[in-house]
């Protein structure tokens, strides 16, 4: 049990790092990435594209190979170590305003080292975990390591919402959103201490002793048909819908409560936090149930379950936070308040409204409309900002949609490492398992956010200026619908028992 | 159960192309507006190297099931 705390404290430490520049991205935007400035507009869109997406893969081929040739510890001690001085850095890097250009490219280069560093990372500890673990509870051990990505973004929220309540919202964007990079040093420092104080995986090192290592891991994993042709049925028939399966459970379902419910800030993450905490220790029931009866049912009712329930759900979602109920007249309040530029004469008219209903939710709007002295000149558009606050019953109920779709993430997602590493023979295991892993998860489940919003976009009429809300939700439902089908057809019903041969 | 493994590659083959043509004309379409805004050419110019290698992966797959390479798997 030391040896899984100990390699899954590490991956917790790079997921907390990953997300905390995904959930810190408006800062660093506003630090680094000046609007104005087409080009640090394109490295901004690039950072985002890049590492999530192209940049994982590569790092999952480059790390599996170390892994499958030098050893599963030192490689992921490599990239645990790449993680922390890239976030690190990230906290150091002055802004924009003091050395321009060279900013956005610095955060860019480090953005892409963090996204190279998770590639290498995750298949080294599911791998590491799993071949310590004994062959009738690999579900159960690696389990711990499925346990990581959702407690590192529990960690990160944490961590954020506690620094910017303490320092308050203006230093927090100012200065204080560095904390949360600069802090992961001390978590890195001891994770690597861990980590070394750690030995080599037993299964590699007896293939090692036999003479058995692959000489040539990434040529094995793909260019031979038998095993290539596992990586594609591990890519299409499991590892697409799992990730869109965990992506819209945590990602999606965020997103969706910030931009179209429009739940206040805090308020949408602490809602995450209490679904993941209830919904973490399922990572271990659906894993040691693997163990039991199998992974493939196990991942395959997660997602069919969410194939038949994002619609119901995320349509509540909707309905909870809906403005359109019966208002309260006597409840409400507006006031205005007007500030002058001494300097330009410019005025900002700011509307605050208050709104309550009688669902029990209250609705802010602020409407700021900037009258310029210059009456010559274009006057710019007002900007209307709405917000949520949720009744505590609704509140419950938000933190219990979530919860659900939470528990398809521990369904797909629980018993997957293990299904991954018993589909690949020892020898080429940290390389064939990571690129499918990193391209179902980075690629198919990433893009589910940017997809989402593109299909809500395309449904926008002039008649229908919101569009179809729930229109997003396809991407994920066909991607999970076509690996449901690839995965009951094709997969075998237990893994448990193969690849643990002498020689592998 | 093998025989519908088989030629149920045949649609995995045919989605796999299908899936090719309508992101080349959707980026088509949206790269040749007016006023491309940044994020967008990024989206298109990252979306179409990366996704045209794996639907041909998904072609890959389907060919490998018409041809009875996972028959009895597991079994």
């Amino acid at each position: 049990m030391s040896v899984i705390l100990a390699s899954s404290v590490g991956t917790l430490i790079e997921w907390y790092d990953f997300y905390i520049y995904g959930t810190l991205a408006p800062y660093i935007a506003k630090q680094f990435f000046p609007a104005d400035n087409v080009t640090a507009s394109y490295l901004a869109a690039l950072g985002s594209f890049a590492a999530g997406f192209i940049v994982r893969p590569f790092g999952a081929l480059f790390f599996g190979r170390l892994g499958d040739l030098i050893g599963r510890k030192y490689t992921f001690l490599v990239t645990l170590v790449l993680m922390g001085l890239s976030t690190f850095a990230i906290g150091l890097i002055p802004g924009y305003a003091q050395i321009g250009m060279l900013a956005p490219f610095l955060i860019l280069l480090l953005r892409l080292m963090q996204g190279l560093a998770l590639g290498g990372e995750y298949g080294g500890a599911a791998t590491y975990v799993a071949e310590h673990a004994p062959a009738n509870q690999r579900g159960y051990y690696t389990g711990f390591i499925q346990t990581t990505a959702t407690v590192g973004l529990l960690l990160s929220i944490v961590v954020i919402i506690s620094t910017k309540t303490y320092l308050g919202d203006e230093a927090f964007s100012d200065w204080g959103w560095r904390i949360p990079f600069i802090i992961s040093a001390i978590m890195i420092a001891i994770s690597v201490y861990i980590r070394l104080k750690m030995s080599e995986s037993p299964m590699f090192s007896k293939i090692k002793e036999s003479g058995k290592l692959s000489t040539n891991p990434l040529k094995e994993s793909f260019s031979k048909r038998e095993n290539l042709k596992m990586v594609l049925l591990a890519l299409f028939g499991a590892v697409a819908g799992q990730g869109v399966i965990w992506y819209t459970g945590q990602f999606y379902a965020m997103s969706f409560m910030d931009t179209v419910c429009k739940i206040e800030f805090n308020t949408v993450r602490w809602i995450l936090a209490a679904a993941i905490i209830v919904g973490t220790p399922f990572f271990l029931v659906f894993g040691a149930l693997s163990d039991r009866i199998g992974r493939k049912w196990i991942m395959m009712a997660g997602m069919l379950l969410g194939i038949l329930t994002y619609r119901p759900i995320y349509s509540k979602m909707l309905d909870i936070s809906d403005t359109k109920k019966t208002e309260i007249a006597d409840k409400g309040s507006k006031g205005t308040a007007v500030k002058v530029d001494a300097a330009t004469g410019d005025s900002t008219i700011v509307t605050t409204t208050v709104k309550a209903y009688e669902n029990g939710n209250t609705y802010k709007e602020v409407v700021t409309k900037k009258v310029l002295a210059d009456k010559s000149k274009e006057q710019p558009k007002p900007e209307t900002k709405g917000t949520v606050w949720l009744s505590s019953a609704n509140w419950w109920f938000m933190a219990f949609l979530v919860f659900l779709q939470i528990l398809y993430v521990t369904m797909v997602y629980g018993p997957i490492a293990a299904f991954l590493v018993e589909l690949f023979p020892t020898r080429i295991r940290y390389t064939s398992m990571s690129l499918p892993y990193h391209i179902g998860n980075g690629i198919f489940g990433g893009l589910v956010p940017y997809i989402a919003t593109f299909l809500v976009a395309s449904t926008v009429t002039a008649t229908n200026p919101t569009g179809d809300r729930l229109a997003g939700l396809f991407y994920p439902m066909v991607i999970a619908g076509v690996c449901l089908i690839i995965g009951t057809l094709f997969l075998p019903a237990r893994t448990d028992n193969t690849n643990d041969k002498e020689g592998y | 159960m093998n025989t519908i493994k088989r030629y149920s590659g045949i649609l995995w083959i045919i989605l796999a192309f299908a899936a090719i043509w309508f992101l080349f004309s959707r980026a088509g379409a949206e790269l040749s507006a007016a006023n491309v805004k940044p994020d967008k050419k990024i989206f298109w110019y990252s979306i179409l190297p990366v996704y045209t290698p794996l639907m041909l992966g998904l072609a890959l797959f389907g060919y490998y099931a018409l041809k009875g390479e996972y028959d009895n798997l597991g079994e």
